[in-house]
């Protein structure tokens, strides 16, 4: 049995040592001197630690804007999703109306088109209304999201009747019933997905290439493909740099917010 | 009465700012998607050309096309094992360690989830590299000389499907560890109650009270797929070398966004969504037959 436990063990530490490997060997590179990175030779930790990537990187490339623009873009979609998200669960959750179910299959089966399908079209729009290379433009096409509507419907449906039937005694109003009852009653649900959001936004890559061109509109992810196939090659020591930079906001609303990302998978289940 | 009335007219006000948005940046663009597939058009040109079924014709007889579909197919069967399967039976191996390693493995095992696809892409090109790259130095030490990874048109695709996988891999580990903990503790004890092996359990506890979790995952895993080539082929290959590393997921951006062929790309994208809207189908037809009728 602890033989077991043992191989089992080994088994999910490879794992893990595969999956993390990459973010080693990124910030093994961003540390060492170029000498070392063309060595050719397998070495984790330079003989030279030095932080000049850290620095080429942020006069290679306007790295504060980028950053600036992701977290804009990030923050704002994160707020929209979750409001446009929270009013439509809200309404599938609590309310009883013709064309409920149907309501809640249009917001579902939007997470059925892969994003290859629409993004020709919401780029034609968006140039035609002259936001390409604007925030809007960045962040208007995506602040719906039917996994959000899916995640706090079930959220939502999971709260005792009575907690609802008690602010309409009170004489609430169905708008103050779901800021101050429902939403207060399922903020770690709402935080989990939150962070959800954030990271993804945070992360996003195609929407940005297509819509962002001008070099002071792009996010990180975009921003920093200027590194590669620069003239004489590909500067790796300032791109594993730029690299390690960009991450940290990402792995932070993880490490914060990893428990209740969990938990909030747990509880909502994905029954139905 | 009016008091039912008013009910339902405030539920349709707070389904309106969702539905505006999702009718506006989801529905109408594939019924636009679709018309356009019957245009010829270049992106800027005043002049639009109906060509009927041409841009469809000529997509079903490119041979580019068909290399992406078979390309997508071959990443399809990679993610159902390594991405399915896999994460399923770590997910089940984890549970059997203290709760103390278990998050341990599973923070480290998420982490590739919350990075950047796009920059871990940037990483991987690093470490593909074919002289100085970690991969191929890691193999000299084994005395094993790696393959150029990216520009060798038999490994190329299977670079872009090693880091897709490494990708999210951790995403359906994750979900499935949530699974396996809404599963009641007293359903493992009866069965063993009745004398079911571990094996037994397995089969006939943990894999039907999973299946919710596993529909999930299998449709997630299929419908992102396009999308999570995506930038790796952008990335690392720009489909090549000789469009060997092409797949759906880049062609319909190949085609709009680097030649330009509007009508084209819209047809390739309209041949996607078909595709996937069947597999779709096809997915929630099987678990609806084994969850009724199966064992």
């Amino acid at each position: 049995m602890a033989g077991k436990e043992r191989a089992i063990h080994a088994l999910l530490a490879v794992t893990c040592l595969l999956m993390v490997s990459p973010m080693l060997w990124m910030v093994s590179t961003a540390v060492k001197p170029p000498g070392e990175i063309f060595a050719g030779t397998f070495r984790l930790w330079p003989e030279h630690p030095t932080v000049q990537n850290f620095r080429a990187a942020m006069t290679q490339v306007p790295m504060v804007r980028l950053f600036w623009n992701s977290l804009l873009v990030a923050v704002v979609v994160t707020g929209a999703q979750a409001f446009t998200s929270a009013l439509a669960a809200y309404a599938c959750a609590i309310f009883r109306f013709p064309g409920r179910g149907l309501c809640f299959g249009f917001f579902l089966a939007t997470m059925m088109v892969p994003f290859q399908v629409t993004m020709i079209p919401n780029y034609l729009l968006i140039a035609r209304l002259d936001m390409l290379n604007t925030y809007a433009g960045l962040i208007v096409p995506q602040v719906v999201t039917g996994y959000g509507v899916f995640m706090l419907r079930q959220t939502f449906k999971n709260l005792p009747g009575s907690l609802v039937e008690a602010g309409i005694l009170d004489g609430a109003t169905t708008w103050q019933i779901l800021w101050r009852i429902v939403v207060p009653a399922t903020r770690t649900a709402i935080v989990a997905l939150c962070v959800l959001f954030f990271i993804n936004t945070w992360n996003q890559y195609l929407w940005p290439l297509l819509v962002a061109t001008d070099q002071h509109m792009k996010t990180l992810p975009v921003g920093m493909q200027e590194f590669v196939s620069l003239e004489g090659g590909t500067n790796w020591g300032p791109l594993m740099a730029a690299a390690s930079m960009a991450i940290v906001p990402a792995l932070i609303a993880y490490v914060i917010a990893q428990r209740y990302v969990l938990e909030s998978f747990v509880t909502v289940g994905l029954k139905e | 009465m009016t008091q039912r009335r008013r009910e339902q007219l405030t539920a349709y006000l707070y389904l309106a700012p969702g539905f505006a948005l999702a009718a506006v940046f989801v529905y109408w663009p594939l019924v636009a998607s679709t018309t356009l597939s019957f245009y010829d058009w270049n992106l800027v040109s005043p002049i639009w050309s109906a060509v009927g079924w041409q841009n469809y014709r000529e997509l079903v007889s490119n041979r580019v096309f068909w290399l992406a579909l078979v390309n997508t197919g071959k990443a399809a069967l990679a993610f159902t094992a390594l991405n399915v399967i896999a994460p399923l039976l770590l997910a089940v191996a984890v549970m059997r360690v203290s709760s103390r390693w278990r998050d341990v493995y599973r923070v480290l095992l998420f982490s590739p989830t919350v990075i950047s696809m796009a920059i871990a892409c940037a990483v991987w090109l690093w470490m593909f590299h074919p002289l100085y790259g970690v991969i191929n130095s890691s193999l000299r030490l084994l005395g094993i000389q790696g393959p150029a990874w990216l520009s060798s048109g038999d490994s190329a695709i299977w670079a872009i499907i090693i880091v897709t996988v490494w990708k999210t891999f951790g995403f359906n580990f994750v979900l499935y560890v949530a699974g396996l903990l809404a599963i009641p503790a007293e359903m493992y004890e009866a069965a063993r109650v009745d004398g079911a092996s571990e094996r037994q359990l397995f089969r006939y506890v943990t894999i039907p009270l999973l299946a919710p979790t596993t529909l999930f995952v299998l449709l997630t895993t299929f419908i992102l797929s396009p999308q999570n080539l995506f930038v790796p082929t952008q990335i690392l290959t720009q489909g090549g070398p000789n469009e060997a590393s092409n797949n759906l997921g880049y062609l319909v951006y190949q085609l709009g966004f680097e030649y330009f062929r509007i009508g084209y790309a819209s047809a390739a994208a309209t041949l996607v969504f078909l595709l996937f809207l069947g597999l779709t189908a096809l997915q929630f037809y099987l678990a609806e037959s084994r969850i009724h009728y199966g064992r």
